[in-house]
């Protein structure tokens, strides 16, 4: 992270870490849906995205990383905080070429053909090279053709081709492989790691870990508007190796279980306990016995668990 | 693909260039704006040149036919600059705006590429027409023949602004077909088609079409009606500067709402 850019002055004259490439600072943002009642989007984020990190950005739906990449991208402004991409607000980087972004659907003229739309934008950055960028983007042998006719891959690779004219150093990615088959994503995401090797810096939002885990280095993790977890992949993945335990018992008994054998009640549904556990085979095989417990279960850790843990930590917590 | 090949663009402030345009230019020409710009104009002409006043009114500067050719390329003209809408609709509902905001481009300058396309596409129905007329007997002074038809082709800027308007306010589907139909009807009241005269002469003065049409005829009719009323200048101009105002105001409205989420 020590990559400097003498050539940057407007990076040097910013009062932020020299490689410091986005910055979000308590950014929150609300709605009001359409009943009228207001709802907070992105609550109070702050995150710091660094030169050549490519970070992956997890969440369910409505976790509000559309949201988020929106404010980053200048296409919303935030109700509070600050968004800065390169020291400069996100309009001032997206009209410099600094920043480029695939979103998640629309945003192509289906009467166009492959072609005319790489080279109709081409044409607003300055030197770009709509042929090179086609090539690098896989899309080069479906120039003639209509972008409607396009799959949901080869429209997301003409986003991408779109995205590389201005030569970014800054990509964002919404969801890009949203609705993909297993092919296309390969075929996408082999195209974006082409792009990330010479440097560029990424960010892209998914909901697939194996995506994360694949391909990015840093993992944030978004709930309800809100940074759960940020921490590199090896740190999430260790943690998403434990089971789920769960069985129908007692309340009395499922404490003492948990007291005993030092594995984590995490929830309760009805008389159904759910155990956090980095060994189900020892749990099984030994400690349980002498409990009465019915439909017992395991099931991997879900990606909701597995950053629960890593925010948690260590520290002991009963039920909730 | 010929435009594919254009070369070095010479970048206009706000990222306006030859390349864009083209493409824009090259987007607005399909079947159904073809047949509303180029033909209709020139079948109403031919259809109409020859229903003069009897008698054989003679105007001031030329005769009847010019009259309705003046009127045609007027109505052809605001027909091609409003044919804007159906691309910006299917924009919006595509979520172009987005990928434009995303890009060097500024909005003002995307309204310019917008405005700059449909007064370029006004230029063919008013050509036209122009030639129709030179064909049929149309007579008027040199002079007459372009000023004229110079007016109706500029005053297209009136239906540019109209037609992003309509197109940042309705559905693709819609939009379509009721820009050429409203248009139609705005030409008939507007004195376009039919000489008014009257209650529906009065009516037509607050009409959008009205100021151009007079403002163009004027230099063949100095202002004068086939009955012999007499339509001021000051009047042509104050109803195509509210108009011009008004449907400017209706599309900065439109455009400010449009770039959110799709």
């Amino acid at each position: 992270m020590s990559i400097r850019d003498e050539a940057r002055p407007a990076l040097r004259a910013a009062a932020v870490q020299p490689a410091e490439v986005a910055a979000l600072r308590g950014v929150t943002k609300r709605f009001v849906d359409a009943k009228g009642e207001k709802l907070t989007a992105v609550d109070g984020v702050n995150l710091s995205i660094h030169r050549g990190e490519v970070v992956a950005f997890l969440g369910p739906n409505g976790a509000g990383k559309t949201t988020t990449i929106d404010m980053l991208l200048g296409l919303t402004s935030p109700d509070e905080g600050q968004v800065e991409l390169f020291g400069q607000t996100p309009e001032a980087s997206v009209r410099s070429g600094r920043v480029a972004a695939v979103l998640q659907s629309g945003g192509l003229l289906p009467d166009l053909t492959v072609e005319a739309t790489v080279k109709m934008l081409g044409s607003l950055h300055p030197g770009a090279d709509p042929e090179r960028c086609m090539a690098r983007a896989g899309v080069a042998e479906l120039r003639a053709r209509k972008v409607g006719a396009c799959s949901g891959g080869e429209q997301q690779r003409v986003r991408f081709a779109v995205a590389l004219l201005s030569r970014p150093e800054f990509l964002v990615l919404d969801e890009p492989t949203a609705g993909m088959d297993v092919g296309a994503r390969r075929d996408f995401w082999a195209a974006v790691r082409d792009d990330a090797a010479h440097g560029t810096t990424v960010m892209f939002a998914t909901h697939y870990l194996e995506e994360a885990d694949q391909f990015a280095d840093r993992i944030v993790m978004l709930k309800r508007g809100r940074v759960v977890a940020d921490g590199s992949v090896s740190a999430i993945r260790s943690a998403v190796t434990g089971r789920t335990v769960s069985a129908r018992m007692g309340q009395h008994e499922a404490q003492a279980l948990a007291d005993r054998s030092g594995v984590r009640l995490i929830e309760r549904r009805g008389d159904r306990h759910y155990f956090d556990c980095a060994d189900p085979d020892a749990l099984l095989g030994s400690r349980i016995a002498g409990i009465p417990a019915q439909d017992i279960e395991i099931t991997p850790r879900s990606l909701e668990e597995a950053f629960l843990t890593i925010t948690r930590g260590n520290q002991p917590e009963g039920s909730r | 693909m010929t435009t594919a090949t254009v070369t070095p663009r010479r970048a206009l402030p706000g990222g306006i260039n030859s390349t864009f345009f083209a493409y824009e230019l090259r987007r607005r020409l399909n079947r159904q704006t073809l047949i509303f710009t180029l033909l209709l104009p020139a079948v109403l002409y031919l259809a109409l040149f020859r229903t003069g006043p009897s008698g054989g009114v003679d105007l001031p500067h030329g005769n009847f036919a010019a009259w309705m050719m003046i009127g045609m390329a007027v109505y052809g003209a605001a027909v091609a600059a409003t044919s804007s809408s159906a691309t910006i609709s299917i924009e919006r509902s595509a979520g172009w705006m987005r990928t434009i905001r995303l890009s060097p481009m500024r909005p003002s300058a995307y309204i310019l590429v917008k405005v700059g396309t449909s007064v370029a596409m006004a230029i063919v129905p008013v050509v036209i027409v122009g030639v129709l007329g030179s064909l049929t007997g149309a007579e008027a002074s040199a002079q007459v023949w372009v000023i004229s038809l110079v007016v109706a082709w500029l005053g297209s800027a009136i239906f540019a602004a109209l037609g992003i308007g309509l197109g940042l306010a309705l559905k693709p589907e819609i939009v379509m077909h009721m820009p050429g139909l409203t248009l139609t009807a705005l030409a008939f009241l507007g004195n376009l088609f039919i000489p008014l005269s009257g209650v529906m002469l009065d009516i037509s003065r607050w009409t959008p079409m009205y100021g151009v049409a007079t403002l163009a005829r004027y230099p063949l009719t100095d202002g004068y009606t086939f009955d012999g009323d007499h339509a001021s200048l000051a009047g042509a101009l104050i109803n195509i500067a509210l108009w011009l105002v008004g449907f400017t105001v209706f599309a900065v409205r439109r455009f400010k709402g449009s770039t959110g989420r799709a």
